[in-house]
């Protein structure tokens, strides 16, 4: 096993992963360039690649619904929406910060969570600033809700999408399952930050005034609203309603993108801009690497070690959720749980878990995941994306003082979980 | 299989032209829903599509070659080039519009189509700016030439490569069975473009305003210009040689865009909004429409229907060459070759054809298959990349104002290549 295919992987998945972390090149180009050079030194070749190891099914169901989200996102909706919240608490700051914080975990169920955060976010620097108080906490907090938020979902996070393709689970197994955690990780969370910064959260006796702002300029094209939210509502439909038909979530996403364009007076340029690319090209590249990780025997090897630790399901679970929680907080969560999902498959096959026995370990895969995430500012995308946000306001957001406030909401969060998992799958069992 | 299914691929695939031809939405927008609707019906399911329909060889070298060419761009070297022939043309563009046409049918005999268009389209559009014209009978040209070139080589233009591989042909076979017919071809487009588009290609732009440009101005980033003129040069040898170490063409311009990518300084974000995804997803979308004729047998029925027609080898050669021709102007000419193949191979058995006499058959199907791309926006991979990109112009080539002056072209090569056929193999 230890011959140069072997070696070449890990060299390869070691300076991806160089990159990632220290983000001295860019990630994309770094997995990328990793991945043609993993086809280019005949470790395996494009035609495989290309047919076994890249899992169109991600693929698929991102760019379908990345396009989708991209276009209801230009409609101003949830500016709406943050700002109708922002009118209706009428300054009372706390108040505010679980209402915002509630609306950005439901938009990021259904969007991904930079969209979302790029789109809420400057509305909660707008009414921090117009209630003289700091912006920061009311940002870690959306940030917190959506990374929590897209847990809920088939479609709320890309570890989602990449554990619903491999282990088959459709978008109503997702929300049963993992819905119920997110909304106690979210109330735990936020009710973290309340009792950590009791003193900043005081009314300071401002109030936002209210003709100081206008949700509704937000709104430009109703009709386009109007479409893609129809769109979004048939594809939901279809997620629950079409695998029994043999289509899967990316086929129905993918027809969703295919009418939303064809309805959609944007140029197709403009309408495929809306998909971020560089997550695709970062995905391919780690989906090379990955397979050629499992071509090599590396993931097989991994997977036994992680099964000979534990026979006991219920613990196997633990132990993924937490392996997997700071996994993702410090090693970021989408190379992660590539990586991670064959390592758990091959552990399930190695214990002998049936279909039914093998989902509590999914389900703990994903919340593991998607709520890790939240313990660092590297964590998520969409904790770098909210760090950005936060460089234009007094008092910017780094690893520290993310991670004083986040780590600890993070860790809370999987207790929960952990106890979730128990109760749900095991304690009556 | 239901059997419904054929007729239904048939009726998305025909709705799906119709409503390319009326210009009322746009190809990729058509393409994007027609393949979705294959996926969601389970015609294709989406696992099929992906492994066995979307040819990524071709999506991996369009991709490679627009990061390399996106790239390369920055450098300002392009511009240079142009401008260096719009001085040498004294602002012909007659002149441009003759050396263009020589350029690329040289260089896509010998590098694959889309590549050669890929680098030469961004100098046609800075040359006809320099001109003052507009970049379409130029654009429109090199589309021509393109497939007229790729035809004469066994490494021109990807049906050859099947061609060649089933048939046992060489390249030094190719070159002497369909150069001379192609140089032929090759002069009689040209001047008939010179007809087509006699009122653009009139008269001469002002020759002393362009004489005062300073090509060596238009190079902005040196150290750029080299790292990517390496990776370039290396990229186009290993694309000559790329049978000697079996890397396919793809492979060796993904390999050449990642490395170009990761060591010059330009952010992924950037390099990719400005690849042109129409293109690409319109490609994806193609190829599952066709894969959805193929999936129901239709492709295989259509072959079949040809193979079968008659038992006269010259009849036959000649139904070869016109049918494959209209076929190819509208389907991707990869996948209706490979059904070709094996059709035309039992048909030759049938009919107790020795490998001499059956020859015509493969070069008719070679002809047919390649110049017939010409015929319509779509018919070949080059076509559909220098529409995508004359839509960045004020006058973008459209389905129909292409049709107009691609399909007369392809009609007209194919009566030179049936005379060629007639008197060369058979009179």
């Amino acid at each position: 096993m230890w011959g140069f295919p072997t070696i070449a992987t890990l060299a390869v998945l070691a300076f991806v992963y160089f990159c990632v972390v220290t983000e001295k090149l860019d990630k994309a180009k770094a997995a990328f360039f990793g991945g043609v050079l993993l086809i280019a030194a005949g470790v395996t070749s494009l035609e495989e690649a290309w047919r076994y190891f890249i899992d169109f099914e991600t693929i698929g169901l991102l760019v379908g619904m990345m396009l989708i989200a991209g276009v209801i996102g230009q409609t101003g909706v949830f500016q709406f929406v943050a700002l109708r919240a922002v009118r209706l608490t009428r300054g009372r700051y706390g108040l505010l910060l679980v209402a915002l914080s509630v609306i950005t975990a439901v938009a990021s169920a259904f969007l991904d969570n930079v969209t979302t955060i790029l789109l809420l976010g400057p509305v909660a620097v707008f009414a921090a600033d117009a209630l003289h108080h700091k912006p920061y906490l009311l940002l870690i907090a959306l940030t917190l809700a959506a990374n929590i938020g897209g847990t809920a979902t088939l479609i709320g996070d890309p570890p989602n999408m990449l554990i619903g393709s491999a282990a088959g689970l459709g978008f109503h197994n997702f929300v049963v399952n993992t819905g119920p955690p997110s909304v106690l990780a979210l109330a735990v969370s936020l009710g973290y930050l309340f009792v950590a910064r009791r003193e900043e959260l005081r009314p300071t006796g401002r109030t936002i005034s209210a003709d100081s702002f206008d949700e509704t300029k937000y709104i430009q094209d109703r009709p386009t609203l109007a479409v893609s939210l129809i769109v979004l509502g048939l594809v939901l439909t279809g997620f629950v309603v079409l695998p029994s038909f043999g289509a899967t979530p990316a086929a129905v996403a993918l027809v969703g993108a295919g009418v939303l364009m064809l309805v959609n007076r944007s140029k197709p340029k403009e309408l495929l801009g809306h998909i971020e690319w560089p997550l695709i090209f970062f995905f391919l590249g780690l989906f090379v690497i990955t397979g050629a990780l499992e071509k090599v025997g590396l993931i097989v090897v991994v997977g036994r070690f992680f099964a000979s630790l534990t026979p006991n399901p219920f613990w196997f679970c633990i132990a993924i959720l937490w392996v997997s929680s700071f996994g993702a907080a410090f090693l970021s969560a989408v190379p992660f749980i590539t990586v991670m999902i064959p390592i758990t498959a091959a552990a399930i096959a190695h214990l002998g878990l049936g279909p039914a026995a093998a989902e509590p370990v999914w389900w703990a895969l994903s919340l593991g995941a998607c709520i890790g995430g939240n313990g660092t500012l590297i964590g998520s995308a969409c904790n770098m994306a909210m760090s950005a946000i936060s460089e234009r306001t007094p008092e910017p957001i780094n690893f520290r003082s993310y991670f004083r406030l986040g780590f600890p909401a993070m860790v809370l969060a999987q207790v929960v979980s952990s106890l979730y998992i128990y109760l749900r799958y095991f304690a009556f069992n | 299989m239901e059997s419904y299914e054929p007729i239904f691929a048939i009726a998305l695939f025909v709705a799906a032209f119709a409503l390319i031809i009326s210009e009322k939405v746009h190809r990729t927008k058509v393409v994007a829903l027609g393949a979705a609707l294959l996926l969601v019906t389970g015609i294709v399911p989406l696992g099929d599509a992906w492994r066995e329909y979307i040819d990524f060889n071709t999506l991996g070298l369009l991709f490679g070659m627009m990061l390399i060419v996106n790239i390369t761009k920055r450098t300002g070297v392009f511009e240079f080039v142009a401008l260096r022939i719009a001085r040498w043309s004294g602002g012909n563009y007659l002149k441009v519009m003759v050396g263009f046409s020589i350029i690329t049918a040289v260089f896509s005999a010998f590098l694959d189509n889309v590549t050669t268009v890929l680098l030469i389209a961004p100098i046609t559009l800075y040359i006809a700016d320099l001109l003052g014209k507009s970049p379409r009978p130029l654009l429109i040209a090199e589309i021509l030439a393109s497939n007229i070139g790729g035809t004469a080589t066994l490494i021109g233009d990807p049906p050859n490569i099947l061609i060649g591989s089933a048939a046992g042909k060489g390249f030094a076979e190719f070159v002497t069975n369909l150069g001379p017919v192609i140089v032929v071809v090759l002069a009689v487009i040209i001047l008939y473009n010179r007809f087509a588009f006699r009122r653009q290609f009139a008269g001469v732009s002002d020759g002393h305003r362009i004489s005062s440009y300073d090509e060596k101005k238009a190079i902005h980033d040196k150290p750029l210009l080299i790292k990517c003129l390496v990776v370039l040069g290396l990229t186009i040898v290993a694309f000559m040689v790329h049978d000697l170490f079996g890397l396919p063409p793809a492979v060796v311009a993904l390999v050449s865009a990642a490395v170009l990518a990761f060591i010059t300084k330009p952010p992924v974000e950037e390099l990719l909004r400005e690849i042109e995804w129409p293109t690409l997803v319109f490609f994806a979308g193609l190829f599952v429409l066709v894969g959805g004729l193929k999936a129901t047998g239709v492709t295989t029925a259509l072959a079949g229907l040809i193979a079968g027609s008659t038992s006269s080898v010259l009849v036959l050669s000649l139904i070869i060459l016109w049918g494959s021709a209209f076929l190819s102007a509208f389907l991707d000419n990869i996948p209706f070759v490979a059904a070709m193949i094996p059709l035309l191979q039992g048909t030759i058995a049938q009919l107790g054809l020795t490998q001499v006499q059956a020859d015509p058959l493969w070069w008719a199907l070679a002809l047919g298959a390649c110049l017939g791309g010409n015929g319509t926006l779509v018919g070949a991979s080059a076509n559909v990349i220098v529409g995508g990109i004359s839509e960045r112009t004020k006058d973008p080539i459209t389905f129909r104002s292409y049709l107009k002056v691609g399909l007369p072209a392809m009609l007209i090569s194919m009566v030179i290549c049936s005379f060629y056929i007639y008197l060369r193999y058979f009179s």
